[in-house]
This record gives structure tokens, C-alpha cells and sequence, in this order.
């Protein structure tokens, strides 16, 4: 099963599918003829326009661009360290963003979407960067550096907990931090995140076509004379400024970073550069589908979108994991 | 164009710890060289310093075609070396791994190697007895056939020189002379093999020339005869 062409078709199919269930299903019953009408066609039934152009479709794009974000950092970070358990909460890069976040909701300061956006991405950077410093020594297994990135995690998110609980919020805001929600969601907070998952992804092709190399280690890597720092720096400041977008968009969403590549390895092979292109589709496909349930399953109230991919995502990973070994 | 890998009055330490004092020697192409000496006499020390990692406190090494050196630098690029204890490099095939050894600086690389790379490969493995391991999660396999699939991936790198840190250790005592002979082959074949082992018995009767490291000094370099056992007690 290694046909990333097929695999992208599917995916592509599958996005199509969850973008019109997004636009279509939800509180307010619109036939889908409506919908239609509303996106396509001006002077229609106002009511509609504001329902699909301003509220649901731009709910359907930020979960679309939280999801590449966290599987295509999910996928960066895995090659990177050579980690099985890369994902950018588990290793505090989502931990990172979330106090910048919290701080934000908790009225420490005031900036507007790309302001807050531009701060997380920055704080979510800065844990890459700690990563990469960690990740660097050769006595590092791949173990303890997880052992190290749950704990940095677990600490950013005790203290985002922290900032919250002193300024009093304890609000469906702070639950949807720490569980993640992209309700009510506007263009105003989807806008800020494309540049920077741009850039991102932009970074991420430069480093990808060494990538393959980092799973020696970095004494093979350089023996062949390739600069594996280098490499592995580039790859995980392009996780951090995705992993920071992502939580912008969407706050903490667990899991989808860590079983995203895991899966997307097993229908498409191991080649790094595939595994994290196909990531960036198979993480939004992951996220989209997983708002739809968030959304629509206890209609009118709200399941946090964080919880159903961990509700998903957890017997999944379980089933992945005793597949590896 | 033969090239020689020349080691001049090479001094180096860890700490206050002195690793090596005053090493001098040569390995040239074509040559099968093993590395003998007991726990901690320097040796896997050395094989860092020729391969690149560690760079001598004094002396120099250097690699050279006829009587020019050139410098620490280039070494790594005339040179396949496989260190020892090595972390199992996870989520790929042992012939993606082998794959991966025709890696070159100036070209990107996936796993869709050119139709010549891919003959290589199959012809390294095969070579190594690791075609049946070819299709395998490497990080599934035995340590000796580890070991194989490490060798072909060093064999794939076709560059002038292997040295080897106890890469047969793990391999299992049917196969051992088979390794033992391939590596003789690659000299024959023009290669230079350096091989650091244990294994007094195989490298006596496989090796072309004997260097004995003890206490950090280079104590016997010639062929392999009875005498080398000496220099093996504590």
C-alpha cells in the first residue's frame, strides 16, 4: 500500500466531503441548495450569507489549517528526533502557544489576532528551539527525550492552568484552551494563521529533502556529509511556527500530531519528505472531521474538538502502536 | 590514484585521561587492517580520529593520494565508518536504511534512488547475506543481522575505505569466516578495510597486517603472527 498518489486522492475526496458536511449541517437547518446559493450567488437570503460566509465556513477553514498544522509538525518533529512520540503538545511546543494564550485571556495584554497569532507562533518557536538544543546531544535516546518533552508539556500547560486560575477564567474560554474549540471562530482569527503556516511549510520543504537522513543519527548523517544540525533546526522551527498557528486557530488539540504521521506512514512508506507532505492533508482531514463531530453530535452545546480527537485518537494510537512492534 | 590514510604522532585525551599517546601509522588502499587491543586501550578512540569526529590534541591525521595529504575535513569523505552501539534509526526497511548510504552532499535525497542506486543496494546486500532482511522494519531484526544490513549499508557508500568498530561482533559464528573472507575480497578488490575486533583467531588468519593498540600506544604493527597474543594480557 504505498500509492501516495491514490492516498492524496482519497484524502482530497474526503476533505471535499467534510468541507460541504461543515458549510451544511449545524444549528440553523439550511437544505444544501441554500448553502450553495449562499456561497456562490450574492442578494440571497441574508440570514443564510451570514450563517455559511461568516460563521460556518470560516469555522470550516480554521479547522482545515489548525489540522495541516498539527500533522505536518507532528511529522517534522518525529523525523526530526527520531521519536516515535513527536507531536507538538506532548513536547510542550502547543504548551508554549497556550500560555501566551492564556495570559492574553487572562487580560495580562491586549493585541489583536495577529498580534496574539504572531506571540504564539513565537512562543511555540522557542520550545522547538529548546527541543533542538536537547535533541542535540548524542546521549540523548529518544527516550528520555520524550521523558523530557512530556514534562516541559505537562509544565507549560500547569502554567497556562496557573495564569488562568489566578485571573479567575474559568470559563468555556479556558476549557477551550486546554481542550481546543473553534467556535465562534472568524475570518479575523483564521487570516493571521495562513502566513505563518506558509511559512512553515516553506521552511519545512527546504529541510525535507534531508530528512531522510536525520534516522541515521548525526554521526552517520555527517559522516555522509550532510549538516544534520542544520537540518534538524530548520525542521523544528518549521514545527514550532505551525504548532503555534495551530493553537492560535484552535488552542490545545491533542493527538492529532502524533497519530497523523503514524498512519499516513503506514499507506504511503517511510520516505520522510512523502510522510510529511501527506501529513499536511491527512491533519486537516483529521481535524475537519473531528469539528463535525464536535459540533454536531450534542447540537446545540459543544463537545471541545480536543476531546474528541483524543476519544478518536487514542485507541487508534493504541492500535497503531502494537502494529509497530 | 591510491589513496592512503596517514596518521602522524597523534596525541589525544579526554580530560586529564590521556587516550592516546604518539600514534604513527598508515593504511593504504587495499589493504585489510584489523585494529587489535584490549577493553579500553584507545582503539575506538583512533577510529574517531580517522573517521573525523574527534580531532587530535597533537599530531595529525590526514588522507592522501600517493604522497599528498589532504585535510581532517575531507577524511569523512574517503571513508565509510561504522561506530559501534549504534541507536536503531526507526521507521524504515533495512533497504531504505541501505538506501540511504547513497546519499550524496550535493543532490536531495527520498527513497526513490536512481535505477543505478538501486542496483547497487540490491548488490551490497546480497552481498552481505541481507536480501531476505531487505523488506524487514530494521529496528525488527536480530543484532547480527543488524550487523549485515550495517555493512551493506557501508558497502553501498562505495567510498575508498571501511572502518569498522566491531562490526562483526553480533554475527553469528557460520557467517563469521564469510565476513571475515568478504572483507579480505574488498582489500584484493582495492579497497582499504580497517577492523577493529576481538576476534584474534579471525583476524590472524584474514587480516594482511595486525595494529596492536595498548595503553594508548600503538605496540605492534606487522603481520599477524603468535606474538600478538602477547601484547593482549592485562
Amino acid at each position: 500500500m504505498r500509492r501516495p498518489a491514490l492516498v492524496l486522492a482519497g484524502l482530497g475526496a474526503a476533505l471535499l466531503a467534510g468541507c460541504i458536511a461543515g458549510v451544511t449541517f449545524g444549528t440553523a437547518e439550511l437544505d444544501i441548495s441554500a448553502v450553495f446559493r449562499a456561497l456562490f450567488t450574492d442578494g440571497g437570503d441574508p440570514t443564510a450569507e451570514v450563517i455559511v460566509r461568516s460563521i460556518r465556513l470560516p469555522r470550516v477553514v480554521s479547522a482545515l489549517l489548525a489540522g495541516a498544522c498539527f500533522g505536518v509538525s507532528g511529522a517534522l518533529i518525529q523525523s526530526a528526533t527520531r521519536n516515535p512520540l513527536g507531536d507538538p503538545q506532548i513536547f510542550g511546543l502547543g504548551g508554549g502557544a497556550s500560555i501566551v494564550q492564556a495570559l492574553a485571556l487572562a487580560g495580562v495584554f491586549s493585541v489583536g489576532p495577529w498580534g496574539l497569532t504572531s506571540l504564539s507562533v513565537g512562543a511555540a518557536t522557542v520550545g522547538a528551539i529548546l527541543i533542538f538544543l536537547l535533541a542535540s546531544r548524542e546521549t540523548l535516546t529518544p527516550a528520555r527525550l520524550a521523558l523530557i518533552g512530556v514534562s516541559i508539556g505537562a509544565l507549560t500547560l500547569a502554567i497556562a492552568a496557573a495564569i488562568l486560575t489566578h485571573s479567575r477564567v474559568f470559563s468555556l474560554q479556558a476549557l477551550a484552551l486546554f481542550s481546543g474549540s473553534m467556535a465562534n471562530r472568524g475570518w479575523g482569527d483564521v487570516t493571521p494563521a495562513l502566513p505563518y503556516l506558509g511559512l512553515g511549510l516553506g521552511l519545512a520543504v527546504l529541510a525535507a529533502g534531508r530528512l531522510n537522513l536525520l534516522v541515521l543519527g548525526d554521526r552517520l548523517a555527517w559522516q555522509l556529509g550532510a549538516s544534520p544540525g542544520n537540518t534538524r533546526l530548520a525542521a523544528l522551527i518549521s514545527a514550532g511556527v505551525v504548532a503555534g498557528a495551530g493553537v492560535s486557530l484552535a488552542g490545545v488539540v491533542g493527538f492529532v500530531g502524533l497519530f497523523t504521521p503514524h498512519v499516513v506512514r503506514m499507506l504511503v512508506g517511510n520516505d520522510a519528505r512523502t510522510v510529511t507532505a501527506v501529513s499536511v492533508p491527512a491533519g486537516a482531514l483529521v481535524v475537519l472531521y473531528a469539528d463535525q463531530i464536535a459540533r454536531l453530535a450534542l447540537m446545540p452545546a459543544e463537545v471541545p474538538v480536543g476531546l474528541v480527537t483524543t476519544v478518536l485518537g487514542a485507541p487508534l494510537m493504541i492500535w497503531v502502536a502494537r502494529r509497530l512492534q | 590514484m591510491k589513496y592512503r590514510i596517514v596518521m602522524d604522532g597523534i596525541h589525544f585525551s579526554y580530560g586529564d585521561k590521556i587516550a592516546l599517546k604518539d600514534v604513527s601509522g598508515s593504511v593504504s588502499a587495499g589493504e585489510f587492517v584489523c585494529l587489535l587491543g584490549p577493553n579500553g586501550a584507545g582503539k575506538t578512540t583512533l577510529a574517531r580520529l580517522i573517521a573525523g569526529e574527534l580531532s587530535p590534541v597533537k599530531g595529525r591525521v590526514g588522507i592522501g593520494a600517493d604522497d599528498e595529504t589532504v585535510g581532517a575535513g575531507e577524511v569523512r569523505n574517503h571513508i565509510a565508518y561504522l561506530p559501534q552501539d549504534l541507536q536503531d534509526p526507526p521507521f524504515v526497511s533495512s533497504r531504505e536504511l541501505v538506501s540511504l548510504g547513497r546519499f550524496r552532499p550535493h543532490r536531495s535525497l527520498g527513497w526513490r534512488v536512481s535505477a543505478e542506486d538501486n542496483e547497487v543496494v540490491d548488490e551490497c546486500l546480497e552481498r552481505c547475506l541481507a536480501e531476505s532482511l531487505a523488506d524487514r522494519p530494521f529496528d525488527q531484526l536480530s543484532g547480527g543481522e543488524k550487523q549485515r544490513v550495517w555493512l551493506s549499508f557501508c558497502l553501498a557508500q562505495q567510498r575508498e575505505f571501511l572502518l569498522l568498530d566491531e562490526s562483526l561482533q553480533k554475527v553469528d559464528y557460520s557467517k563469521k569466516s564469510l565476513f571475515f573472507r568478504m572483507l579480505a575480497d574488498l582489500a584484493s578488490e582495492g579497497k582499504g578495510v580497517v577492523l577493529i575486533t576481538h576476534d584474534l583467531q579471525m583476524a590472524e588468519r584474514y587480516g594482511q597486517r595486525m595494529l596492536v593498540l595498548k595503553d594508548g600506544e600503538l605496540a605492534y604493527d606487522g603481520p599477524p603472527g603468535k606474538d600478538i597474543y602477547s601484547f593482549m594480557e592485562e
